[in-house]
């Protein structure tokens, strides 16, 4: 009897942004982001407790990692943010219904 | 202006680099006046959001990008009447507002939520061309506590 045994490792990049993700900021996460991806990267948790306050340019790089992720087979987790105007722009996108938003990036990982 | 209104001007340079402190502006009054406004940290959230989305859009859009344009960011506070509003103006290229669409709620779109984050935290959004000049008039209605109390706590 042959018994195959296969070691199954998850590869996953979490980031963690803090303070004002604006249309400043939002373009360095955005090619600190991309640059992971097109390095191979396609399983990632962004970790926004720490965000102090985010815009429309701000959800524009999430959304844009989701899509660049999902696109090559993976995807992108997030830890929901604890500033409440935050999450206010997740509710009022609705895009609190698409992402997985889970309370801790350990929660996060084992997501995927 | 009686002593219970509060006008604070900002000027900027037309880049995203320093729309943060339009928004830390705000932040900044509305700290003051905490005492008189209850919940004034979300209020200064929801403004700031609206405040630097439209400054965005005139960097982008009315002064696309050139670093020589100006911003001019007015800030009025008149608590008698429970108001905040908001006055921005530039002088770059109008605003065509017939070719701003609705985001589609739900779906992985990356673009077009700026006016429509400002219009749904503010109360009121308002676009004027006027003698070449844009003007962009947000207003905040405010819970203030009443008067008595304001006259107190500015003397």
């Amino acid at each position: 009897m042959n018994i195959a045994t296969q070691e199954v490792v998850k590869k996953v990049i979490t980031i963690c942004p803090e303070g004002r993700l604006d249309s400043f900021a939002a373009p360095q996460l955005r090619s600190k982001l991309v640059a992971l991806i097109e390095a191979g990267h396609n399983q990632i948790v962004l970790d926004l407790r720490n965000i102090e306050f985010m815009d429309s340019a701000g959800i524009a790089v999430l959304v844009n990692t989701l899509k660049r992720t999902r696109q090559t087979g993976g995807d992108t987790k997030l830890v929901t943010p604890h500033d409440e105007s935050t999450m206010r722009m997740f509710r009022l996108t609705q895009f609190d219904k698409i992402f997985t938003m889970v309370e801790t990036p350990e929660d996060a990982i084992d997501q995927f | 202006m009686s002593q219970s209104d509060f006008n604070i001007r900002i000027d900027l340079p037309s880049t995203h680099r320093f729309l943060n402190v339009a928004g830390l502006g705000i932040d900044a009054i509305l700290q003051r006046l905490g005492d008189l406004i209850p919940g004034a940290e979300q209020v200064s959230r929801e403004v700031q959001v609206a405040a630097q989305e439209i400054c965005a859009n005139v960097v982008d859009h009315a002064y696309a990008e050139d670093e020589k344009g100006r911003l001019t960011i007015e800030i009025n506070i008149v608590l008698k009447e429970s108001r905040l509003d908001i006055h921005i103006k530039d002088t770059g290229k109008e605003f065509e507002p017939d070719l701003v669409r609705q985001p589609a709620l739900g779906e992985l779109q990356e673009r077009g939520f700026g006016l429509y984050f400002a219009q749904k935290l503010m109360d009121e959004v308002v676009y004027q061309r006027e003698e070449g000049e844009n003007h962009w008039h947000l207003v905040k209605k405010l819970k203030v506590e009443d008067s008595a109390d304001i006259e107190t706590a500015l003397n």
